[in-house]
């Protein structure tokens, strides 16, 4: 039957030829549709054609890992042939031209996108940071930071106590008096931090019209509020124009033409009734529309059950603070330990779908993250970390040291055991921590201070 | 459950593979990473895994549908950076090199023209999947999968060469 020429509804259709071609027919199905071919000159030409779909789809495939070099900014050019396995462990490169290696942005694992929105986040930081500021600073420094955020000589810095104030630029006492009295009435309603300046002036009591928000968005709110306050306080000192600016968190702060500070210019005493009105309630739709989606700064402690759990090189318990921002967005985040000091991990919080979360770990040559369940209560997930340069060979020892936590005491028992035996005839890692796959759990926390 | 000695074995064979298919699939390399290594997780809550490699492709298949928005964002916003990158970028490129960037763009323009069933059936066999394990992981039925190939491989040719005649005709 082989030997017979196939009819016309016998001949092969074109899945059946790329089957034959990618070798998946049976033996027996190989040989027939071979014997076909060699008497059919149809056939023959669709399996040339088919040859060279399959070669083309081949070369177009490829073409996907070829990223050609050049096309980077200069900088970059240098840290080109510093390497081609980028986090697989092996000599292919994914993603990468073999000939030159790997590039920096892979290796910092900082893409463009998120390098523009990191910066984007710090400066909105910075910006949050300096408002923040003006709660609890002495009065004159934060006075001048409030006033004028643009002008400030506060230097930058996270922590939100010890700003240095400048004392040598001139002070509107009328301007002082009014900031230090608002800033009175914002510590009152805020208890994350206490004021390390000068003792300020007894604040008069909160306004019975405006309640104390509460959680991290109320914060903001009440920043907002603060400023708001601020700006009708002192409207006899300042232009009662002044522009509004909303920081990320969503507090609103007014921003003070640079021409009009310290300069005891007198607006016009009787600003409109209506205007100030207006202004209000502008600012407190802008403040409840925002402050909707806006979260503020919020802490996690992470923990693992597992002994000598790590998440790259640093221990468990880690506590996770993270930035302000929106709810659904993803958000920069400084690994902390629990007493607060700052480590060298940093990591970007990322909403995912059903409430879950990713933690991406960000640390120049480890690559990791924690996925978290959804909350109830508490979130529990997993955490996994390695050393980039040595996937290959830290996975087989990772994996036969390290202890588990699970509910199958058995197996734990013996994996405990195994690892006494695998150890030794594993091959010895390479620098740095193995890779490790550990059970968190993680719950929120107030920020520690450092 | 998987032991972490057989999910280190896994990882060991399979994690270079993942993240190659992954990366032509999503353009993105740190996606790419990350669903690879959202999937060794997912691998560790299996009671057992028959099939390693197709269950392992199918399941990073699944996330990437999953998170296909988000990483259509990702990839919209890369481009552009890059476009800018590229036009800010203190190196003068070669001519070879800008044919390949050229061949890149087109081969994942064209590779995006595809059906997501025959992008992935291509792409898994692209990475030597056998036409087993690419039912299994696609839920389709052994014979189809060599229709399913030749239909994606003639679609992405057919889609790549009128790529590049618009692609000429511009430059001309």
């Amino acid at each position: 039957m082989t030997d017979e020429p196939m009819d016309a509804a016998e001949h092969p259709d074109e899945g059946l030829i790329h089957a034959w071609l990618d070798d998946a027919l049976s033996a027996a199905e190989a040989q027939r549709l071979a014997a076909h071919v060699r008497t059919c000159a149809a056939c023959q030409a669709r399996v040339a054609e088919a040859r060279g779909l399959i070669a083309g789809a081949s070369r177009i495939v490829a073409a996907l890992d070829d990223v050609a070099p050049g096309t980077r900014p200069g900088w970059a050019q240098s840290a080109v042939s510093q390497g081609g396995a980028a986090g697989t462990g092996g000599p292919s490169s994914i993603g990468a031209d073999p000939a030159r290696g790997g590039s920096l942005w892979r290796l910092l694992r900082v893409t463009p996108g998120r390098a523009a929105l990191a910066a984007t986040i710090l400066v909105a930081i910075g910006i949050t940071l300096t408002y923040e500021r003006t709660a609890v600073d002495s009065a004159p420094s934060a006075a001048k930071v409030a006033v004028n955020p643009r002008q400030s000589d506060v230097p930058a810095t996270t922590s939100p106590e010890g700003a240095a104030g400048d004392a040598s630029k001139p002070r509107d006492a009328l301007l002082d008096s009014a900031v230090a009295r608002n800033l009175a009435m914002a510590q009152g309603q805020r208890s994350v931090q206490a004021a390390t300046g000068p003792a300020v002036p007894v604040a008069p009591p909160p306004s019975t019209t405006l309640q104390a928000p509460a959680g991290a968005a109320g914060e903001a709110v009440a920043l907002g509020r603060a400023a708001d306050e601020a700006r009708r306080e002192s409207a006899p000192v300042i232009a009662d124009r002044a522009p509004a600016r909303r920081d990320v968190t969503g507090a609103t702060a007014s921003v003070m033409p640079e021409s009009q500070v310290g300069t005891g210019v007198t607006a016009p005493q009787a600003a409109p009734a209506a205007s100030a009105e207006r202004q209000r309630a502008e600012g407190a739709a802008m403040m409840a529309k925002t402050s909707a989606n806006a979260v503020g700064k919020s802490c996690l402690l992470i923990e693992s059950a597992d002994a000598d759990a790590r998440w790259a090189d640093q221990p468990f318990p880690l506590v996770l603070a993270i930035d302000p921002g929106t709810a659904d967005a993803p958000r920069d985040a400084a690994v902390l330990t629990p007493a607060g000091e700052v480590t060298s991990l940093r990591a970007q919080w990322a909403p995912r779908s059903g409430d879950s979360v990713l933690v991406r770990l960000r640390r120049i040559g480890y690559s990791g993250s924690i996925v978290l369940g959804p909350f109830a209560g508490t979130r529990s997930g997993t955490a996994i970390s390695s050393n980039v340069a040595s996937l290959e060979e830290t996975v087989t020892t990772a994996y036969g040291t390290q202890a588990r936590g699970r509910a199958d005491a058995g197996r734990a028992e013996s994996r405990r055991a195994a690892p006494a035996a695998a150890a030794p005839a594993a091959a010895p890692p390479a620098a740095g921590p193995p890779v490790r796959q550990l059970r968190v759990t993680a719950r929120s926390i107030g920020c520690p201070q450092p | 459950m998987v032991t972490p000695e057989r999910l280190a074995v896994l990882f060991k064979t399979y994690h270079t593979p993942l993240v190659r298919f992954l990366t032509r699939r999503l353009g993105d390399r740190d996606e790419a990473e990350e669903i690879a290594q959202e999937t060794f997780v997912r691998a560790l809550k299996q009671e057992t895994i028959a099939s390693e490699r197709s269950w392992l492709f199918a399941v990073a298949s699944n996330l990437v549908r999953d998170d296909a928005r988000r990483a259509a964002r990702e990839r919209k916003r890369h481009d552009l950076i890059r476009v800018r990158e590229e036009a800010e970028s203190a190196v003068e490129p070669e001519p070879t090199t800008m044919e390949r960037e050229e061949d890149r763009v087109l081969a994942r323009q064209a590779i995006e023209m595809l059906g997501e069933r025959d992008r992935e059936a291509l792409l898994m066999r692209e990475e030597g999947l056998g036409y087993e394990e690419i039912a299994e992981a696609l839920d389709l039925s052994l014979a189809s999968v060599g229709t399913t190939l030749s239909r994606a491989r003639r679609r992405l040719m057919e889609a790549y060469e009128s790529l590049q005649q618009e692609h000429s005709a511009k430059r001309a």
